[in-house]
């Protein structure tokens, strides 16, 4: 009985390890704010632990996490009321319906963006990633890079944009 | 429906405000009836968050090593972090400033381990040290930046310290005092003052720049002919070895009242953009306003920040060659962590990542220094869960915390699984001790420093340290770089990190296994060695965020 805790507790943290960055990523699609979204994954995380007993090894433990993740966004729901980034239950769900459907494909693209990363020539690069270092705005990458803010909010539209056109681009030519 | 080129121009519109925190409510609106009604906008939708949070990985992963590989030895990368940091390092400095000093003004400082010495209340003429009750206190040392003292031999106030009146003086460095009643002085070393009581001081020799707000009014520095008082001001004066001053009033308005050698007395009124000598006879002479000649509380900030990144850049290296180590059994420095990351890290290369803990529960925090990460213990249910398995018969607990409160039921910062022989628990008691109990097969043993903790030590950062050696039998807890007590082991021979938790008790007799830590960690290490005090001073002396230990004390600073 000891050993057979002390093994699902070591599977517990091996799982928490792996999986924690996709978890947060599904997260902060449905509530995009980082804010929240960090504060939400901390109460994922504490229920997966306490309730990690009801989990079956082997089955999809991503899956079984995001549903915990699915029921804390709701819960926050009402208490993020007032903010203006979160949306409402119908569209929760399907957001989440999609992104569960495309995470092989958000795996694949999270691999090309740093090829895409590559491609940029270096001011732009450096800008955006000074903008997305924890932490960190537009008003730090505008800092670092020797521009206005607001020459930094337009710099970065045009960057997210090229980088998304890149990897969804790589990603094309990658599928059969 | 596939998208047309303008609805996907549109989508981005609304997701870059989306990102940028800049979206409008009814753009967010318009952003909602698109996710909800086309599976086309809700895949680009998805995409696009995402690749946001794989950006932040990106920039993370690379900014990282772009400041590793520049931190061997470039002073750019320093100038380049202090430059990025440097707004917010400000603020978090002066936030880190009122946090030490507002609460701590009617506290004595004690950051040694043992305890103050009590002064007499008529001690005018003795040696200034920290206060030890509120009724003596007539002002706050605040800040210090590379002080040496006159006597080295005495025991000397810290940043934070609350002071007694009676001389204070120091041959190098600066100092910020604020007293009681309001007045700040500025002292720049070398210098001999007394402190009178909380609006007065006299000053023999060196520079002070003072600012005295409305409520301080009246405060008064007594010089070697005369007397300076304040009349709503910012002055400067500087005390010559010959007892000659010069008195410069940067705003405001100040009485200056003397007499001169021959006993006639002299008077003036100084205002803002005047200046005036007195020289060793009292005799009083108009003088230039000269500009930048005294350091105001604006310098001091900015030189403790430089002070601030030096000891980060130190520390730094240090950390690598402690990760490096290969007497370094596990070793978490808490930096370099996402702010939403589940993992902390463990450095050493030995371990090749299954030394990583999960954190449950915790929030990441600010550390010893502004940029520097640390993981904050609030909730009941906030630990970091191990997964080593490693059994020691020699072993050095090594940790930097900061306690918010400690009540009745103390302070865990790791324990081990329960119920077997070697399982081992290290934490602070109600009373303040540090603890090491260790599970010998039959009983529980436990070894309890004296009492470290006092409510002065709260809200401050701590090194603590233990040394178990079972093979000699001796267990050792050091209090911020200095021993504290020496034990005989009784029977326990190694401690046993299997199933550890940092920050959360565990089943041990007496504890309560459903509790955490009430603080945040910001370094912790553990290694297979018994490290002696001067490894273990060496540790607190880079680590250290304060000017703690003068150059006097020091070993690695002389």
């Amino acid at each position: 009985m000891t050993i057979s805790q002390d093994d699902r507790s070591a599977e517990l943290v091996q799982l928490m390890m792996k999986y924690q960055r996709k978890l947060f990523g599904y997260i902060i699609t449905l509530v995009p704010s980082r804010a929240d979204a960090e504060d939400i994954l901390q109460e994922t995380s504490l229920t997966i632990c306490e309730k990690f007993t009801d989990y079956e090894s082997g089955t999809n433990f991503y899956s079984w996490a995001c549903q915990i993740a699915f029921w804390k966004v709701r819960a926050a729901r009402k208490k993020f009321a007032t903010s203006k980034v979160i949306f409402n239950e119908d569209v929760l769900e399907v957001i989440s319906q999609t992104r569960v459907e495309m995470e092989e494909e958000l795996d694949e693209r999270h691999h090309a963006l740093s090829h895409c990363l590559k491609k940029l020539n270096e001011r732009d690069r450096r800008m955006v990633l000074v903008r997305y270092e924890s932490g960190h705005n537009v008003k730090a990458a505008a800092q670092a890079c020797g521009r206005t803010i607001q020459g930094a909010y337009k710099a970065l539209n045009r960057i997210r944009k090229t980088l998304h056109d890149c990897v969804s681009l790589e990603v094309s030519m990658e599928s059969p | 429906m596939s998208l047309s080129d303008q609805d996907i121009i549109e989508l981005n519109e609304l997701l870059d405000r989306l990102v940028e925190n800049s979206i409008t409510l009814e753009q967010k609106k318009r952003l909602e009836l698109w996710l909800e009604k086309s599976d086309e906008a809700r895949r680009f939708y998805v995409s696009y968050i995402d690749m946001s949070v794989s950006l932040g990985h990106y920039a993370d992963e690379t900014l990282g090593e772009i400041e590793k590989e520049e931190n061997g030895g470039s002073l750019n990368n320093l100038f380049h972090f202090v430059q990025s940091w440097m707004p917010l390092a400000a603020l978090l400095l002066f936030g880190l400033y009122l946090y030490y000093t507002l609460p701590t003004q009617v506290l004595d400082e004690g950051t040694e381990p043992e305890p103050l010495a009590q002064n007499s209340s008529s001690q005018t003429q003795l040696p200034l040290q920290a206060a030890t009750t509120e009724h003596e206190i007539v002002a706050v040392l605040t800040k210090s930046i590379g002080l040496q003292w006159d006597d080295p031999s005495s025991r000397h106030p810290n940043a934070g310290s609350a002071l007694n009146s009676g001389r204070f003086g120091f041959s190098k460095g600066m100092a910020q005092l604020e007293f009681m009643q309001g007045a700040t002085a500025i002292l720049e070393g070398p210098v001999k003052t007394t402190l009178v009581h909380d609006n007065a001081m006299e000053l023999k020799l060196g520079k002070l720049r003072a600012h005295v707000p409305r409520v301080a009014v009246g405060f008064s520095v007594d010089l070697p002919m005369g007397k300076v008082i304040d009349l709503g001001t910012d002055f400067g004066i500087e005390v010559d070895d010959e007892g000659s001053a010069e008195v410069y009033v940067f705003r405001g308005k100040i009485s200056y009242q003397g007499i001169d050698i021959e006993g006639n007395e002299v008077r003036a009124e100084v205002s803002g953009g005047e200046a005036i000598y007195l020289d060793s006879f009292g005799v009083l002479t108009p003088l230039d306003m000269p500009l930048g000649t005294f350091a105001g509380s604006a310098d001091l900030a900015s030189r403790s920040l430089e002070n601030a990144q030096k000891r980060l850049s130190a520390w730094s290296v240090m950390s690598q060659e402690l990760a490096s180590d290969n007497k370094t059994l596990l070793y978490y420095n808490f930096d370099g962590h996402d702010s939403w990351s589940r993992v902390l890290k463990d450095e050493t290369k030995r371990n090749k990542g299954s030394g990583d803990g999960a954190v449950i529960g915790c929030q990441w925090s600010e550390g010893r220094w502004p940029g520097k990460g640390a993981l904050q213990f609030s909730k009941n249910n906030d630990r970091v869960c191990l997964n080593i398995n490693e059994s020691l018969q020699k072993a050095t607990l090594v940790a930097w915390i900061k306690l918010d409160s400690l009540n009745r039921e103390g302070a865990p910062i790791v324990f081990s699984k329960p119920h077997f022989n070697g399982a081992f628990g290290w934490s602070i008691n109600s009373f303040g001790k540090l603890v090491l109990e260790v599970d010998s097969g039959n009983t529980v043993e436990k070894y309890e420093s004296a009492v470290a903790f006092s409510p002065d030590r709260l809200g401050r950062w701590v090194h603590l340290a233990t040394s178990f050696d079972g093979e000699n039998k001796w267990i050792s807890h050091f209090i911020n770089g200095r021993a504290f007590s020496r034990e005989k082991l009784s029977l326990a021979e190694s401690i046993s990190l299997k199933k550890g938790l940092i920050g959360h008790y565990q089943a041990f007799p007496n504890h309560n296994p459903n509790l955490s830590m009430k603080g945040s960690i910001d370094e912790f290490a553990i290694f297979d060695s018994v490290w002696d005090e001067t490894d273990i001073r060496k540790l607190y002396e880079v680590g250290c965020p304060r000017d703690d230990f003068t150059s006097q004390d020091s070993i690695l600073f002389p």
